[in-house]
């Protein structure tokens, strides 16, 4: 009775799970095509290898980094390939590359590891060790400079305007005036959109899928949030959406790489492998992989990493 | 004393006219039912719940082969190791309860009131974070995280349900009628010979259905391990989900129906053990059931 | 290591009452969807008694947090947005009055044919036999499991951290994550377990309270 109903339930399963053959075999051709198209990186390992973490990380042969699994465009899992996407984890890569010569993030021997990590969490795990190294757009602030060694800024963004892709009238911040502003709920992008237009019409729903939504159908004027998240909205639909341009940026929000406080060297170590990205183009790669193919235009001018004293 | 007699004494064997007015409620209340899940279907047929491709993407086999089956696996991987976790400190724990010594008894005793007080997710949080923070597992034994998430995922489990399982183990010695260890000791039986000849066989019988619904609880508790990221169904399905936006509360349907499947399967066996044991001992039914009012999520 | 002792107190105190009040707000409705399945499983009408069956089989297999994601994330993708809380207390009220109806059925099973059969032969209806002596009997011998039961509640309140609402747990994520303040690993700990305990046994206190009123009225 019990087997036979479990194999039943088994045979369902598996028959409806071998009819199947949707999106996710196109879309990694799509992405296999996309990286031909950028071609290689030609990040080299580091002539020398500082003591503390980075000569840790290549003692074991492993560098573990605290990623997002759920932000498009920045860190999420590609669930067909079980690989990480974004701008975070190519970053992560070429990190791997710089230490390691090369990188390997399949099989028992990778030696480029990812650990979903959270905004909640991702302090703790850096502070426990449970990754070397928190790549997860995390902006460094003043205040938090304190508390963590940051490496970068390696991309700087901040808070961008999205309207509907036939909008025509509203081209800049100041447009806003009189309109509907989606925003949300408790997020810090409410009080920068009060302090930049105050004449703009702040409302607030749950997140900011439920804006875009919002704005899909015409129940909202524009979606105002940081600019890396705007395009990963117009990813899945890029006749929708329309981002107003990188000019209009209000905030400042500078994407560091955080390492736990007093590793100086390891800091410097990762700086000069953004600023060697920087020069011989891999960065750019990254970009096109990442926002680029969202239709992001390249940042002018690009990030400079802070080398800051030793706090 | 089964169910369905208990209802059927509770309304007359119908008349013809009484029989006719049943099934005109029978057939009206089985209108209304299937009207409101027809309403239910069509509203979601309206908003593209049941689009082919909606379906596909979730279940394209790429997806199939790198997230649902490891995942799938990484599920049965935790309840098993819990489950082995459980029954070692259910039994432990359990024979600590109704120990001769009262300093075992209070140890036990206050082991299965702490834990049955702590919601397990915050067990499992808690205590792969008091490691973090002194990096132990890390540090001292150098272990990846995919063996420290899959470690405190199991220990949550087991430490947990392992206080429920004792509790079960207690009432099935105390819902033995005393005169059977009485007359052990009374033919000149020890301890431990009483517990394991008499009291441990009989009770065995008796708790073999609640502990087996206590394991389909810990099934479907593995899903808890999305708190440390543990890479379970619940947490896949998500991330397709995430992947998939338009595909997102199908790809969650998928990964409930398929903890559906497992547990299902995983109850049929536990009604497949409860009617043996009540053939076989009629009269244990009525402690069967009191071991089981024992078991709760 | 007390630096920040009031704002921890504070804030578990938060977590505290939402605790306390989402447990019995959703415990109410479960309560209710359980009463209801109970009586539609000893319901004469068949149609009744599957979809009593039906229900409670879904719920019985499928994790609560698979429930409160496919409220919280899914359900908004086919036009059904709720605030987070609220489907915080109908995801914890559907999944355990599950287990309320339950409960209750076999409270009703465990009462004497007898009674039933008596209360049938001096002609009261099946409304009357069930509502004047079998459930009054019943009701007796499910007062400890439907405490259990709450206990289960109080603990499974914690998964709606997971849609967002801060209750006893997920406050202490937070405190603990906090790198701004800093707060002492243990303190935290030591005040979120005996939260919890202290809820636990004012529950048991209350249960064996109500157990030994009911005793004295037979």
């Amino acid at each position: 009775m019990f087997r036979r109903s479990a194999i039943a339930g088994l045979a369902v399963v598996a028959m409806s799970l071998a009819a199947c053959s949707g999106e996710a075999s196109q879309e990694q051709e799509e992405q296999e095509e996309l990286q031909e198209s950028v071609g290689e990186y030609s990040m080299e390992q580091a002539s020398e290898i500082p003591a503390g973490l980075i000569q840790e990380i290549q003692d074991k042969g492993v560098l573990v980094v605290g990623s997002k699994f759920d932000q498009p465009l920045i860190g999420q899992k590609d669930t067909a390939s079980g690989k990480i996407e974004g701008f975070d984890a190519e970053m992560a890569r070429l990190l791997a590359m710089r230490i390691f010569g090369t990188v390997d993030e399949e099989g028992e021997d990778a030696n480029l590891k990812f650990v979903e990590t959270t905004s909640e969490n991702r302090e703790t795990y850096v502070n426990d060790g449970t990754v070397d190294v928190v790549i997860a757009s995390y902006s460094m602030y003043p205040e938090r400079l304190p508390n963590f060694d940051f490496a970068g800024p390696y991309f700087d963004t901040g808070q961008n305007v999205m309207v509907a892709a036939d909008n025509t009238d509203i081209n800049s911040v100041a447009d806003l005036a009189g309109k509907d502003v989606c925003i949300a709920e408790g997020s810090g992008s409410i009080e920068n959109m009060q302090a930049e237009n105050p004449e703009a019409n702040v409302h607030t729903l749950k997140d900011y899928a439920a804006c875009a939504e919002a704005l899909e159908n015409g129940q909202t004027d524009a979606v105002s949030t940081d600019e890396t998240i705007l395009y990963g909205f117009t990813v899945d639909k890029p006749d929708a959406f329309r981002v107003l341009d990188s000019s209009n940026i209000f905030t400042e929000e500078p994407y560091g790489i955080a390492m736990p406080l007093g590793e100086t060297d390891a800091r410097m170590f990762v700086n000069d492998m953004i600023d060697e990205a920087l020069a011989n183009g891999d960065w750019e790669k990254a970009f096109d992989l990442s926002f680029g193919a969202a239709g992001m235009p390249l940042p002018d001018p690009l990030p400079t990493p802070n080398r800051y004293e030793p706090m | 004393m089964t169910r369905q007699q208990q209802s059927t004494v509770l309304f007359d064997a119908l008349g013809p006219e009484g029989r006719k007015r049943a099934n005109i409620t029978s057939i009206i209340s089985g209108v209304v039912i299937l009207g409101l899940l027809g309403i239910a279907a069509y509203r979601l047929a309206a908003e593209g719940f049941f689009e082919a491709s909606r379906w596909a993407n979730p279940l394209d086999t790429l997806i199939i082969e790198t997230t649902w089956i490891p995942s799938i696996l990484d599920t049965l991987l935790a309840f098993v190791l819990g489950s082995i976790g459980a029954l070692l400190i259910g039994v432990i724990v359990g024979f600590g309860r109704v120990s001769r010594f009262a300093g075992t008894r209070g140890v036990a005793a206050t082991y299965v009131q702490f834990f049955r007080a702590m919601p397990l997710v915050l067990l499992i949080w808690i205590s792969f974070t008091i490691d973090g923070h002194f990096g132990f597992t890390t540090d001292v034994l150098g272990w990846s995280n995919d063996m420290r998430r899959l470690t405190f995922l199991v220990l949550g489990l087991a430490i947990y349900n392992g206080a429920i399982l004792a509790e079960i183990l207690r009432s099935g010695f105390n819902a033995l009628p005393p005169g059977q260890a009485m007359a052990g000791y009374a033919v000149g039986l020890r301890h431990g010979q009483v517990m394991r000849l008499i009291v441990l066989p009989q009770a065995t019988r008796n708790m073999l259905p609640a502990v087996l619904a206590q394991l389909v609880i810990l099934l479907k508790d593995t899903s808890l391990g999305y708190v440390i990221t543990y890479p379970e169904l619940l947490h896949s399905g998500y991330l397709i989900g995430l992947d998939y936006g338009n595909s997102f509360l199908q790809a969650l349907v998928i990964a409930a129906f398929i903890y559906f499947v497992l547990a299902y399967a995983l109850s049929k066996l536990v009604k497949v053990v409860e009617r043996r044991m009540s053939r076989k001992t009629a009269s244990s039914a009525k402690a069967v059931r009191q071991v089981e009012n024992v078991a709760t999520e | 290591m007390f630096d920040n002792f009031d704002l921890m107190v504070e804030g578990l105190w938060g977590g505290f009452v939402t605790t306390v009040w989402v447990t019995f707000a959703s415990y109410a409705i479960a309560l209710l969807v359980g009463a209801t399945l109970a009586i539609m499983h000893v319901s004469p009408v068949a149609p009744a008694r599957w979809a009593a069956n039906a229900y409670t089989q879904m719920f019985r297999n499928v994790p609560l947090l698979a429930v409160l994601f496919i409220m919280f994330f899914g359900l908004p993708k086919v036009g059904i947005s709720q605030e987070n809380w609220v489907w915080a207390l109908l995801g914890l009220g559907l999944y355990t009055g599950a287990f309320v109806g339950e409960t209750l059925r076999s409270g009703i099973n465990s009462i004497p044919l007898g009674q039933a059969e008596a209360a049938r032969s001096i002609g009261l209806s099946f409304g009357q036999s069930l509502g004047n002596v079998v459930l009054p009997q019943a009701f007796r011998a499910v007062i400890a499991p439907l405490g259990s039961l709450l206990i289960a509640l109080v603990k499974n309140s914690a998964l709606v951290l997971a849609i967002g609402v801060r209750e006893l747990t997920a406050e202490a994520q937070v405190l603990i994550n906090d790198n701004q303040n800093r707060f002492n690993l243990w303190m935290v700990i030591i005040g979120v377990t005996v939260s919890y305990l202290i809820i636990a046994f004012a529950i048991s206190y209350l249960v064996r309270l109500v157990e030994r009123r009911a005793a004295f009225t037979r």
